[in-house]
């Protein structure tokens, strides 16, 4: 039973139903309302990245649907990423973080997990004024405050 | 919280991801709390540090991650001048707080202190919680703890004591981690002030306490799951008073910012005769207290007869026994299992004396029987362990010091076996062709996991066998990276410049010595005797029928089976 899919500009997308599900929102969405023909809408996420959400979640529709663990231990905490997810993720900055965004809105855990991880990759061994560069940012301190809040980390920072 | 960071300029980042007009989704993704945990988790500390740098909305951002562990250490003079306002400030973003080692966490003051830098209200959201204390240092603690004790997950309090100065009688120092109720207080108005709703795990080491004042901790944690007591003596009420008495000031507990208490109150309760019946039944009449939620009970070098509070235990867990415990103890222990534990299924033994655990297995026929069994064990245990054949779904023998007894009895009579792991075995192969052959293993249908000694057995055997299940070598992730990027290294260089270039990496010798190691191994196979090819054979025919079995280790390190489809369309 395909799903149907509309996007912010509204494009329509047909999809199997297991793919679709991936999306916790989508899935709890078509439980709630039950088998429907009606396209659902998906007013935050754009055509361009909401195929590439789609992509994502076909090439994982066969995987175990992870249980949700707070759990903070660092062995799973791994910085790698399968060899198909990094090339997934070889996006522009703007579409990479539309892509977190848009997992963060439909609840798709792994897809959210993999675009974090790309950033922290990205934002690893960098100094602010890098990461301001890499990101685009503007330094929006005083120079006061940024020496203070430099002081104030300094204790945390090695503990 | 927020006061305390930079204000943030302009706009306020909602959760709505970015619509397309949106400038810049990053922007909008950095002001999503569970994103950048997503992206901190990754990060070590100085580059959260960097992180919070960037900009005023990073520093918001960002700045929780930085906080949320804290492991104390020295601070320096300069940062020891400053820590009072950055934890004022900063404190409540605190979530796991570990005080070691304690001289060097103290800001020397110029008047003698009993206050700890981290007594402070900032912190009050405190998750996990681990303290090594000294007496002078224990109510700046106890008011660390009623601060937090509604976050309070974990909890380990250890006493820190110099051995050297510790006497041959010591028996642990006071703890009075919390407040006792008053003979006329209410219990519903003493949890109110006192209840730690969500304390799961409880590690107390050094200590000592009054059988009741345990029960006052039971009553105000409801959810505890696990505790475990290290040189931790419970005494009887009267003698922790008197011992006590010499150093009243350790047991006022008038310092802490709920409503004080007189210490004779204290004294009061617990000097009357019956110290325990007279409060139970005070404040709440009817059966004596028990903990319904606590699972796992550890016990470090001694028995605690305390059985009969747990009557939902799982797990029994004994640590560092090193000699035999007491005969009328042990006894009185059986007896509350037998009584009380109806629902223990588990035993852990971690430790070189195991001479309690048969009695201790044989008290767990009364219930459900023994499911699990990990640690140490003698032969007289194994014979245990054993009568709880029906039962029992794992056994963890991989004790070094021991071998492991009669492994073969454990396949052949334990029907529900599903992970099974010996240490070293006297078992020979001729043993495990008769147990396959004339017994056979009750465990077939059942058995997922197991690490099975068998002496004298080749790697080249090992090998020929798995070859034939179409078992995979399981590899460390880390020795895999490094095998493939030598693979690839080699792979560009086989060609070319000798091997032993100055620039060529350590780790290549690794990869030749892998390499010598397989080719051996190869030949070593060519070469099996009759006897090894029979064993070979049959062994590999017995595990093939296995349905349930992924993972195997007959000597040298675990193999993947596949899985039972698959081994199917490859042949058999």
């Amino acid at each position: 039973m395909p799903v149907v899919l509309t996007s912010s500009d509204s494009e329509t997308f047909t999809v199997d139903k297991e793919v679709a599900e991936r999306s916790i929102l989508i899935k709890n969405m078509i439980e709630d309302v039950g088998e429907s023909d009606s396209p659902i809408p998906l007013p935050n996420v754009s055509s361009a990245v909401l195929k590439k959400v789609i992509e994502f979640c076909d090439h994982h529709r066969n995987d175990p649907i992870q249980v949700q663990d707070e759990t903070d231990d660092p062995r799973k905490r791994s910085n790698d990423i399968e060899e198909w997810d990094m090339k997934f993720m070889q996006v522009d900055q703007e579409m990479l973080f539309e892509i977190i965004l848009a997992a963060n809105y439909l609840d798709i855990k792994t897809l959210l997990d993999v675009g974090c991880t790309t950033v922290a990759n990205l934002i690893k061994g960098k100094t602010p004024e890098e990461i301001r560069k890499l990101f685009n940012i503007v330094n929006d301190f005083t120079p006061e405050e940024e020496a203070q809040i430099k002081k104030e980390n300094e204790w945390a920072e090695d503990r | 919280m927020a006061a305390s960071l930079l204000p943030l300029h302009g706009q306020r980042q909602g959760h709505a991801p970015a619509s397309s007009s949106d400038p810049s989704a990053s922007l909008t993704a950095t002001g999503i709390p569970e994103v950048v945990g997503l992206i901190a988790r990754h990060l070590s500390k100085t580059e959260v540090a960097a992180c919070a740098l960037v900009s005023r909305a990073w520093h918001l951002a960002y700045t929780p991650f930085l906080w949320k562990t804290i492991t104390a250490r020295i601070p320096n003079p300069h940062n020891a001048l400053i820590l009072p306002d950055l934890l004022s400030r900063f404190g409540s973003l605190i979530r796991t707080l570990v005080v070691t080692d304690l001289h060097e966490h103290f800001l020397s003051r110029s008047e003698p202190t009993s206050e700890l830098v981290f007594d402070c209200p900032g912190i009050d959201n405190v998750v996990r919680l681990t303290v090594r204390t000294d007496r002078d240092k224990k109510r700046a603690f106890q008011s660390i703890i009623h601060r937090n004790r509604l976050t309070l997950r974990f909890l380990w309090l250890t006493f820190q004591v110099d051995k050297s100065k510790k006497s041959a009688d010591w028996r642990g120092e006071p703890i009075m981690m919390l407040k006792p109720p008053r003979p006329d207080q209410e219990l519903q108005s003493w949890l109110a002030k006192t209840r730690m709703p969500y304390l799961q795990s409880l590690y107390l080491e050094q200590w000592k306490m009054s059988r009741q004042e345990l029960i006052w901790i039971l009553r105000a944690c409801p959810a505890l799951t696990l505790l475990s007591l290290k040189d931790t003596h419970i005494v009887h009420e009267d003698v922790l008073l008197s011992t006590a008495s010499g150093s009243l000031e350790d047991l006022d507990m008038t310092s802490l910012s709920i409503d004080a208490i007189p210490i004779d109150a204290d004294t009061e309760s617990g000097s009357s005769s019956g110290g325990d019946e007279a409060a139970e039944t005070d404040i709440q009449s009817g059966p004596p207290f028990q903990h319904q939620a606590l699972q796992t009970f550890r016990m470090c070098s001694r028995l605690s007869l305390l059985l009969d509070l747990f009557p939902n235990i799982k797990t029994i867990e004994f640590y560092q026994f090193d000699r035999p415990a007491n005969e009328l103890e042990l006894e009185l222990f059986c007896e509350s299992i037998r009584s009380h534990c109806l629902n223990l299924t588990q035993i852990w033994s971690y430790g070189y004396e195991c001479s309690m655990l048969p009695l201790v297995l044989n008290s767990l026929k009364n219930g459900k029987g023994l499911v699990e069994f990990r640690g140490c064990s003698d032969m007289p245990t194994v014979l245990s362990i054993l009568e709880h054949a029906r039962t029992l779904e794992e056994a963890n023998l991989t004790d070094f010091t021991e071998e492991t007894y009669l492994p073969l009895k454990f396949l052949e009579t334990c029907p529900r076996l599903t992970r099974f792991y010996t240490g070293q075995s006297p078992t020979t192969m001729t043993d495990v062709k008769e147990s396959v052959i004339d017994h056979g293993w009750a465990c077939m249908s059942s058995l997922k996991e197991l690490r099975l000694g068998i002496k004298k057995i080749s790697p080249a055997l090992i090998e020929a066998i798995m070859q034939d299940l179409g078992a995979e070598r399981e590899v460390d992730p880390k020795m895999y990276v490094l095998k493939v990027v030598e693979d690839a290294k080699e792979a560009t260089s086989s060609n070319k410049a000798p091997p032993n270039k100055a620039s060529s990496n350590k780790a290549t010798p690794w990869l030749v010595l892998q390499q010598r190691h397989r080719q051996r191994i190869l030949e070593e196979i060519a070469a099996l005797t009759p006897e090894q090819q029979d064993f070979r054979i049959l062994f590999a025919d017995y595990l093939r029928k296995l349905p349930c079995l992924e993972r195997v280790n007959i000597g040298s390190g675990y193999y993947k089976i596949p899985s039972r489809s698959r081994r199917m369309s490859t042949g058999m």
